[in-house]
């Protein structure tokens, strides 16, 4: 047992905050959200010329052969600076859909690629109702063979759509079944639209308007698709929360500083009880929430079942999202409430994760079942 | 004891909703939604709420009023907080603004400010806070120096200004005037032109958009002497009376209660899992938590009310009902949310939106409610020290 760092952690953690300081700061954040598409390529290149869109990927399959646990430390890191990047989409379906996918020559042809970051991968799966994952009905009606099939679907906040070079969309196909598909961007009959979140990834409204479907795009159907399906939606609500772990520690900070710093009453905020015991709490949850996620990704890495670790995780992360929003805001005053400060940048980036996956409720229930209630 | 409303009041309150599902425009969401055509709208409604005698009902005749009292009053607020505060910045005019000059003002000053107020044609502004004095209001530092005729000249810097730039064409400033004293003891206050020469309004962008809050600047503002209100150096007492009617007078429990409508008509149409969303067992119960909230803050504010009528009020149950409403606004932002669910990010623009964006704007308004006209925490110091006999910790 061991709940610190190792060396080498350590020393990712610090190149990647180093990273971050030197080429991320937050007025770049500031920047890049007001981009037509949310994104700086230039940035995303340096970013994967670090390697870290392959942290976790086998070296067989271009990886650096790292585990989640190591890919986590990036994404904290990457947290505390509000960096958004199209990072965890890539990983968690675009490399991890790849690898536990049942299409071989896909993996072939596209892995390298993708844990290179130089395909980004996003992921469209939320249906328009913003809660399906899966079409309620077929949403196939026209002829297909064996080997083509149309794909009607409209997905909701896809993250980089307008930058990404594949989606991983789950839709039901007749013939097929219940499908995870791999389409190329530029396959005919995508279209999309950018969505208004103030904050944050950029997100897109996309509609697949009869777009072909090859036997070469299906990375798994039927029970393998659902499957496959979990496989990468828990993967990426272990990645979100690790970046919001880092959102938190951020929001924090801002905080602690503010109590420090702002004299009321002649004396600093902090020196307040009520103030001092709201920032006590939010460090002791963050901190029991870190571990939290770390140790399913831990669980993952040594091959251990880790679904109720990823489920309490998920849940003790919006608890800790709900309680350091409300209570960072509470200590800047107005203060936080002005765009002009920073603290808005990583609460209401939070807060769109923490309704993202399912949120607290669903994740109690999944702890219910899996506790066999 | 007596909770209901008398039959008059239910009848002032279905005439009033009447009219106000009639005035109301669709696309009107809130008095704290920068946009460009809020102010221009609230200044309609304003007027037309004059015309009916509905604007300053509470007000003696003489000052344009018709002598209604604090229940009628709170109807009227009620129903316009629960349609986002239609009035618009007029609302602080009749809250607080208003009474307290007809209580500290000259016969001049009442004539002068109160028919503009009565008829709806003026839009005030509040300059209390500081960038040093927030919480701390008496460590304020704007200072106003009286000239050897009598007139006053003000400088320095108020913050988080709410409508100045509408624009407001008064401003209810708090100044120093005295350095000698306890600090509160040497402030006063003022009614300050805003078209006066050296007030300079900057914007401050918030999370709703550009043009709410502000940042006011006054370079040797000349204030004449018949603008100061009540005497010099009582600027304290009054603040305090005022800021009790500003509490009492922002039922944020009827905004909350609008949007738990809001949300129980959503869940019905909403379908998840083949179900009705208000099927799902958890939905029921944080909507339902919601409410009891809502009906907890509306009992404490009508026990101000009651006592306030009785002339027995203290800062105490403004206080308790202030943190009560602004607890039941950030229960509210995060049922909204959890009841949405992942769409909740869409900003009201969206046409993708769920419940016309409200999820997401119920959000941003949770945050200033536990902040804004006293934090939460200085709520509980008043009950605590004042109320219970606690030991002052500052
Ligand atoms: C939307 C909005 C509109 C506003 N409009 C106006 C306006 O029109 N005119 C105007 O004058 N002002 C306005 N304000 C300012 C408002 O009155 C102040 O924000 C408020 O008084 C709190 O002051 P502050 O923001 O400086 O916070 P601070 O005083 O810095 O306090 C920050 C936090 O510290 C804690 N704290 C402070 N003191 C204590 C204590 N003694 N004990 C325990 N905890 C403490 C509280 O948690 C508090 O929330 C507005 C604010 C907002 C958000």
């Amino acid at each position: 047992m061991d709940l610190t760092y190792n060396d080498d952690q350590q020393d990712l953690a610090d190149s990647v905050r180093g990273f971050v300081a030197r080429e991320w700061p937050i007025a770049r954040v500031r920047d890049v959200q007001t981009h037509a598409t949310g994104f700086d390529d230039e940035l995303w290149k340096k970013v994967i010329a670090l390697g870290w869109s392959a942290v976790a990927v086998p070296e067989e399959h271009g990886g650096l052969g790292g585990g989640l646990v190591e890919q986590l430390v990036v994404l904290e890191e990457l947290g505390r600076g509000a960096v958004d990047s199209p990072l965890r989409t890539t990983i968690a379906y675009g490399a991890f859909g790849l690898l536990r996918g049942h299409n071989d020559s896909a993996r072939a042809r596209h892995l390298p690629a993708v844990a290179a970051g130089e395909a980004i991968v996003t992921a469209a799966v939320l249906e328009s109702d913003g809660r399906a994952v899966w079409p309620v009905v077929t949403t196939d009606e026209t002829a297909h063979s064996a080997d083509h099939a149309r794909l009607h679907a409209t997905k909701t906040l896809v993250p980089y759509a307008a930058s990404a070079d594949h989606f991983v969309v789950t839709t039901r196909l007749i013939g097929i079944g219940d499908a995870v598909l791999l389409i190329p961007a530029d396959r005919a009959g995508i279209r999309m639209r950018r969505q208004t979140v103030p904050v944050g990834e950029p997100r897109y409204r996309v509609d697949f308007d009869d777009v072909e479907v090859r036997r070469e795009d299906v990375l798994a159907a039927g029970d393998a698709a659902r499957e496959l399906f979990t496989t990468c939606a828990e993967l990426d609500t272990i990645l979100t929360a690790a970046y919001t772990v880092g959102l938190c520690h951020s929001a924090l900070a801002l905080t602690v500083e503010h109590a420090n710093s702002r004299v009321q009453f002649g004396r600093p905020l902090g020196a307040f009880q009520a103030v001092a015991h709201r920032c006590a709490d939010m460090h002791t949850e963050i901190n029991a929430t870190r571990l939290m996620v770390f140790e399913a990704a831990w669980l993952l890495d040594q091959g251990f079942d880790a679904r109720l670790a990823s489920a309490a995780a998920k849940a003790h992360v919006d608890q800790t999202v709900a309680l350091v929003s409300a209570h960072s805001h509470q200590i800047l005053g107005a203060m936080g409430f002005s765009t002009e400060h920073d603290l808005h940048l990583f609460t209401r980036r939070a807060k769109a994760y923490e309704q993202s996956g399912g949120g607290l409720d669903r994740h109690l229930h999944r702890v219910a079942d899996l506790l066999g209630l | 004891m007596d909770f209901a409303f008398s039959e008059t009041e239910k009848t002032f309150r279905e005439e009033l909703s009447t009219f106000l599902d009639q005035e109301v425009a669709e696309w009107w969401r809130h008095l704290f939604h920068a946009e460009e055509r809020t102010i221009p709208t609230s200044r309609e409604l304003a007027a037309k709420l004059a015309e009916r005698g509905w604007l300053t009902m509470s007000w003696p005749p003489e000052y344009g009023g018709s002598g209604a009292d604090a229940w009628m009053q709170v109807v009227l607020r009620e129903e316009m907080w629960s349609r986002g505060e239609p009035r618009g910045p007029q609302y602080m005019n009749v809250n607080y603004i208003g009474p307290l000059i007809m209580h500290y003002g000259t016969e001049e000053q009442r004539e002068r400010f109160l028919t503009p107020i009565s008829q709806g044609r003026v839009i005030w502004c509040q300059g209390f806070s500081e960038p040093d004095a927030g919480s701390d209001l008496a460590a304020l530092s704007t200072r106003a120096r009286r000239t050897a005729d009598g007139r006053y000249v003000i400088t320095g810097q108020k913050i988080w200004t709410s409508y100045a730039d509408a624009p407001a064409q008064w401003c209810f400033l708090l100044a120093r005037t005295n350095v000698d004293v306890r600090p509160h003891q040497g402030l006063s206050l003022f009614l300050v032109d805003m078209a006066a020469p050296g007030v300079t309004v900057r914007p401050i962008e918030s999370l709703i958009g550009t043009g709410e809050i502000n940042e006011v600047f006054f370079d040797e503002v000349e204030v004449p002497a018949d603008c100061r209100l009540g005497a010099e150096d009582d600027g304290w007492e009054m603040l305090r009376t005022g800021l009790a009617l500003e509490r009492i007078g922002v039922p944020w429990y009827a905004d909350a209660d609008r949007f738990l409508e809001r949300l129980v008509a959503y869940t019905r149409e909403t379908m998840v899992d083949g179900r009705p969303l208000s099927e799902d067992p958890r939905t029921r119960t944080r909507l339902a938590e919601l409410y009891v909230r809502c009906r907890a803050a509306r009992l404490v504010t009508y026990r101000a009310v009651s006592l306030q009528e009785k002339g027995s009020a203290t800062a105490l149950e403004s206080a308790s009902a202030w943190m009560l409403g602004g607890l039941t606004q950030q229960l509210a932002g995060q049922v909204g949310h959890e009841t949405v669910g992942a769409l909740s990010v869409l900003h009201a623009d969206d046409p993708d939106a769920p419940m016309d964006g409200w999820a997401q704007f119920q959000q941003l308004l949770a945050i200033p409610t536990t902040i804004a006209a006293g934090a939460i925490d200085i709520q509980r110091n008043i009950i605590a020290q004042q109320g219970l006999g606690l030991p002052r910790s500052n």
